[in-house]
């Protein structure tokens, strides 16, 4: 959040890397959401159908 | 097709708004214990704002620290053709002296975000609506987001849909989109078929 709020009040440009390596992190996490069929619940971990991990 | 359990709280559009964002998180977010709600966030978090990327990258950063909690789908302005045509794409380039791999590594992140979410089997959520081509919700599971969205067909209709009017809804089934200029308006008799097979309460979505 600091170096966002320094972002938006222009005392500084968020790094360019940095800001790079957030949104490939964020790539690869969201790339893992599998397609989800609901037959699949039937059967499986409380913690893997809450807030949609990954299902392979 | 994303599962998500209650208790959650739903956000629409963000448009590159920061500040209305922060105060949205600030009113509804930090008075909760955020490790135990979950959070969808139903698309568009980009154009018209003059902070989308901000906005992304808060969002972004909230992904990577809560993966399981927080859920970003897919809006109509995650694409190529809208970012283009509104600002997020000239807001890159002007943030990142001209750097198209910025812009593109954006689209990357956009294209990775699914597209409809089950809350609790009893909620439907999307950024536009339903389409004809929607029956069960398996189906959505048969499309490969990792596209652009096309201007016809379920992506599309999932991120462009609209619903009719009042007057039109008990009548129309599915009409042509006439003011998006692509997809469909639906009617409340498609909506009640798909809520009543799979067995959901109702639709929730944004756009």
């Amino acid at each position: 959040m600091d170096i966002l709020r320094k972002h938006l009040l222009r005392e500084g440009h968020l790094n360019k890397p940095e800001m790079m390596e957030i949104v490939q992190k964020a790539v690869e996490i969201m790339s893992k959401w599998q397609n989800f069929s609901r037959q699949m619940k039937i059967g499986i971990d409380e913690k893997l159908i809450n807030g949609g991990i990954e299902i392979n | 097709m994303i599962a998500i359990k209650e208790p959650v709280i739903i956000v629409g559009d963000i448009h590159g708004q920061f500040y209305d964002m922060i105060h949205m998180f600030e009113k509804v977010v930090d008075n909760r214990n955020l490790p135990n709600t979950n959070m969808l966030f139903l698309g568009d978090y980009v154009d018209r704002g003059s902070y989308s990327i901000e906005v992304c990258l808060f969002l972004f950063s909230l992904k990577i620290n809560f993966p399981q909690e927080i859920t970003l789908l897919r809006g109509n302005h995650e694409s190529v053709a809208m970012t283009e045509h509104f600002t997020f794409r000239e807001e890159v380039l002007r943030k990142y002296d001209g750097d198209e791999s910025v812009f593109d590594k954006f689209i990357e992140a956009f294209e990775s975000m699914p597209i409809a979410a089950d809350v609790n089997n009893d909620y439907l959520c999307m950024h536009g609506g339903i389409s004809p081509e929607l029956n069960t919700i398996e189906d959505v599971n048969k499309i490969d987001r990792f596209i652009e969205p096309p201007l016809q067909g379920f992506l599309c209709d999932l991120l462009w849909s609209d619903p009719c009017g009042d007057k039109e809804a008990r009548t129309h089934r599915f009409s042509k989109n006439l003011e998006r200029e692509c997809s469909f308006k639906f009617g409340l008799e498609p909506v009640k078929q798909i809520l009543k097979k799979n067995n959901f309460l109702s639709i929730i979505r944004a756009h």
